[in-house]
């Protein structure tokens, strides 16, 4: 007789279900990680890397307050995951892909794994892409891909580019060495904005070659990509042969892909919530620039994140009234 | 009705489902979820170990991507789960 003690699940499924799964571990979901384990919430939070929010790329900030600086935002956004992390709470540098908010019992889908939760915190900000280059949507599957870990394979022993400038984009880049044979890392910025570690990696790295300052400007080919044109700051335009061209460039727009239409967002693509923060699914809330209504600031940020954490305890819960947790 | 459901589950059982996917790749096992959970059985192709597979994939999809999922014959490029409950008649709750 085999008894089923895991009431059906598998094993593997009861280590990855928690309380409470915050998408985005910037200054909302960092906060929001903080309150709810303090409440005793099995606690995770998934993160791209400390450099793929607005905080995390910030390079000087000044005005938050209690937190005099000036200070590096990624280093604002360590402190307060340090915080989160002493109370209980687990982090975990991942990308989400996707979720299911139907049941009672979430789904959040990342690269390394599965994972459930009684309550979800959506906090994975604004720096979506608002537009594309001349032949990215064109060439997209053809060898435009924002996905080295899932189409790496088809570049072996292949010329690619890597557009990009965090951790995500030299993340990928690395991967990439398993494959390609040169890898042209195009960072539109004067310098990186990766962690000192990535950072050292992928210059190191003989198949990498760093071009700094450089933006894209076209991506051409005949079918498939042939090869991009970029543009050094202060230089003349460039053709690079390559037949892959990976890009994980940034915008303004609120990161939602994830949801899969699950939930309705406003034609700027913000997403809705109540004055608990919670969306009109019950158990998901969403905070921080995701919303869009008020100021784009980190403190404001973490504040929506507190709302959502007594929100969460109270529906986890069942509690009446929200509990305050005054120190 | 006992009728149709059986017609439902041999429509089921002749449905032919390969997904193409690398190991590393996200998107790919978020599919492969999909078809478990709705009880699909699928053919599971990896193009990282087999290069023969990749450039048949290409040549016939002109897809350098994961995932391809083919069903029947038909061929959808990612996940677009619409289009895949369409092609196998999965009714979402």
């Amino acid at each position: 007789m085999n008894l089923d003690l895991n009431f059906g699940m598998p094993e593997t499924e009861i280590d990855n279900t928690y309380d409470v799964i915050i998408i985005g571990g910037g200054p909302g979901g960092a906060s929001a990680a903080i309150y709810t384990a303090r409440a005793d919430l099995r606690t995770l939070v998934i993160d791209k890397g400390l450099t793929a929010g607005a905080l995390g790329i910030t390079s000087k900030i000044s005005n938050y307050p209690g937190v005099p600086g000036p200070i590096s935002g990624a280093e604002l956004v360590e402190i307060m995951r340090e915080q989160a992390r002493s109370f209980g709470a687990k982090f975990l540098t991942d990308k989400v892909v996707g979720v299911e908010i139907g049941e009672e019992m979430k789904t959040v889908i990342a690269g390394t794994g599965t994972y459930f939760a009684k309550a979800l915190v959506l906090a994975t900000g604004s720096m979506g892409r608002t537009s594309t280059v001349p032949g990215e949507e064109e060439f997209l599957g053809r060898g435009v891909s924002y996905c080295a870990t899932c189409d790496g394979a088809f570049f072996r022993d292949q010329d690619v580019v890597v557009v990009g400038n965090n951790d995500e984009a030299l993340e990928e880049a690395l991967f990439l060495t398993k494959f390609a044979s040169n890898i042209d890392l195009v960072v539109p910025t004067p310098d990186l904005k990766a962690s000192a570690m990535l950072a050292e990696e992928a210059l190191a790295h003989p198949k990498i070659k760093v071009r700094l300052g450089t933006r894209l400007k076209e991506i051409k080919g005949n079918g498939m990509v042939e090869g991009v044109h970029v543009h050094p700051r202060g230089g003349d335009l460039e053709h690079i042969p390559v037949r892959g061209a990976f890009v994980y460039l940034q915008g303004g727009k609120p990161i939602t892909e994830y949801l899969m239409e699950q939930l309705e967002t406003t034609e700027a693509g913000c997403l809705l919530v109540d004055d608990t923060m919670q969306t009109t699914v019950p158990g998901v809330f969403a905070i921080g620039d995701l919303i869009c209504t008020h100021i784009k600031q980190a403190v404001v940020a973490a504040s929506d994140g507190v709302i959502a954490a007594v929100a969460i305890d109270k529906y986890i819960n069942g509690r009446k009234a929200a509990r305050q947790d005054w120190n | 009705m006992a009728a149709a459901e059986k017609t439902a589950k041999e429509k089921k059982k002749k449905d032919r489902v390969i997904v193409f996917s690398t190991p590393t790749c996200s998107y790919c096992n978020m599919a492969k979820q999909y078809f478990r959970r709705n009880k699909i059985r699928f053919k599971d192709v990896d193009v990282s170990k087999d290069p023969a597979a990749a450039r048949d994939l290409v040549r016939r999809t002109g897809q350098m991507g994961v995932p391809v999922i083919d069903i029947n014959g038909k061929v959808i490029v990612g996940f677009n789960k619409p289009e895949i409950n369409r092609l196998l008649d999965i009714k979402e709750s």
